[in-house]
This record gives structure tokens, C-alpha cells and sequence, in this order.
């Protein structure tokens, strides 16, 4: 009885991860695989000059273009929320939340 | 020429001039066409030349770090109207952020030499322009210093709890 209580338990767990490995972002994934490879099987110049995995390289600037144009909602929703100190300063105008996607 | 520009009206640097004060103005301005994409200045270059937008929508940008590499962070843009560069009006005439068109865009383009010289040639008029400059600027620091402090606010609520 303990057995099958103890499979069941660990079948949910693994399904949970599962569903959570699912959910990551996309990129997530792809760091852990590089990761998950063992530092000695990589010779350090094999197929590269250096001894980095280049699949990190190849994603970094679509990671980047996407963090690039969430700043940019960020600086468009912070200088709409400023405008509205600016018209009427106060300190809870300065404090107004704005409708960033870094800051909510 | 846009109808705007023509009367001056809509353009923030020559807000409040008459006619006849706006006409020496006129014909210092070039037009200038950007496809979008086109660079208008890089930070660091010599800031010989301030431009109106008469169309489109000019971003500034300045250099971030994301994830260990250089990248051009928007932190501000400007549509028809508004002023950019105006660096070239004041010492030490260097652009400290970069410029490029979000979309198709035209400019009309102002050597800075020539608007000082203008200015000085018309005084009643050049207290006009700088009063519109200073006007400018003012809203801009202003909200840069609103956005700093609202950032300091984040990180010490972030820091400190």
C-alpha cells in the first residue's frame, strides 16, 4: 500500500514538473539543455574558437530584442504617468502607478 | 513645406513668433527624409544641427547593458512639431543621445550657426525662440527627474522593503 501511495505521489510530482518545464519561457528550457551538458564532453574548441555552447550565443539577441521592447512600454507608460505629475505636482501624482509591464 | 511649418504654428521652437519674425527663420530650414531604421545623429557627435519634425517619429536612444551586451534603450521619442537636437543651440554642441526614425519621417534641419546668428540679428524674436528652448528644456528635465525619482522610489522600496 505504501508502495503504490509512494508511486502515485511521484508520478504527480513528475507531472507537475512536466507542466511546469512547459510553462517556462522559451529560452528557459534551452539554458538548462546547455547547462546540463557536461563541461569535460565539450572540448573547448570544437566547431567555436571558444569554449562556450554557441546555442546560448544564438538566442541571447532574441532574449535581448524582447527585454529591449519591454523597456520600451516601460518608458512609454512611466513618461504618460509622469506627464500627469507634472500638470498637478504632488507627491501622489509622483507616485502613481503607471501601467508598465516591469513595475505590475 | 507643411502648413504648419509655413506659419510657424505647431512648432515648438517658433511658438509665439508673428509672420514677419517667423519669415527669417523659414528659408534656414532643409528638409531632411529618413526611411525608418535611418540613423539622424549617434551619441558623442558634433551637434552642428537642430531639427523640427514635420512628419513621422524620432526616437532617442542611449546604450544599456542586456544580459552583457550593448543595445540602444528607447527614452524618448517625438512626433510633428517638436524639437530634436537641440544640443546644437548649446555649448558644448555634442549630441548626448542617439537618433533614429521609428517610421518614415520628415525634418526640416536648422544649422545651429545660423539659428544663433538669427537670433542675435533679431533680438525681439530670439528672446522668443529661447524663451520656447528654455520652455523645452525645463519639461524635459522635469520629467527626467520625475521618472529618476520614481525609479529611486522602486529601488529603495525593492532594497529596503
Amino acid at each position: 500500500m505504501i508502495e503504490i501511495v509512494a508511486l502515485v505521489g511521484a508520478i504527480v510530482v513528475m507531472g507537475g514538473f512536466a507542466v511546469f518545464v512547459g510553462l517556462a519561457p522559451e529560452r528557459e528550457p534551452q539554458r538548462a539543455q546547455a547547462a546540463d551538458v557536461p563541461s569535460d564532453t565539450v572540448p573547448s574548441r570544437f566547431f567555436g574558437r571558444g569554449g562556450e555552447p554557441e546555442v546560448i550565443v544564438e538566442r541571447e539577441p532574441i532574449a535581448a530584442d524582447a527585454a529591449l521592447r519591454r523597456l520600451e512600454r516601460h518608458v512609454r507608460a512611466e513618461q504618460v504617468a509622469v506627464e500627469g505629475f507634472l500638470r498637478l505636482p504632488s507627491a501622489e501624482n509622483l507616485r502613481r502607478r503607471s501601467a508598465s509591464p516591469l513595475v505590475n | 513645406m507643411a502648413a504648419a511649418e509655413s506659419s510657424g504654428a505647431g512648432i515648438e521652437l517658433f511658438r509665439g513668433l508673428s509672420a514677419s519674425q517667423i519669415a527669417p527663420f523659414r528659408p534656414l530650414g532643409r528638409p531632411v527624409r529618413l526611411t525608418r531604421g535611418s540613423s539622424l545623429f549617434r551619441m558623442g557627435d558634433d551637434a552642428l544641427t537642430l531639427y523640427v519634425v514635420r512628419s513621422g517619429r524620432i526616437a532617442f536612444t542611449m546604450p544599456i547593458d542586456v544580459q552583457g551586451t550593448s543595445q540602444d534603450a528607447l527614452v524618448d521619442e517625438k512626433g510633428p512639431g517638436s524639437l530634436v537636437g537641440w544640443s546644437a543651440l548649446a555649448p558644448p554642441h555634442r549630441y548626448t543621445l542617439s537618433a533614429h526614425a521609428l517610421e518614415d519621417s520628415e525634418l526640416s534641419s536648422f544649422l545651429g550657426v545660423e539659428l544663433r546668428a538669427q537670433i542675435v540679428l533679431d533680438p525681439a524674436a530670439g528672446v522668443v525662440v529661447l524663451l520656447n528652448l528654455v520652455e523645452l528644456l525645463g519639461h524635459r528635465a522635469q520629467q527626467t527627474q520625475a521618472m529618476w525619482l520614481r525609479e529611486l522610489q522602486r529601488t529603495l522600496d525593492t532594497r529596503l522593503g
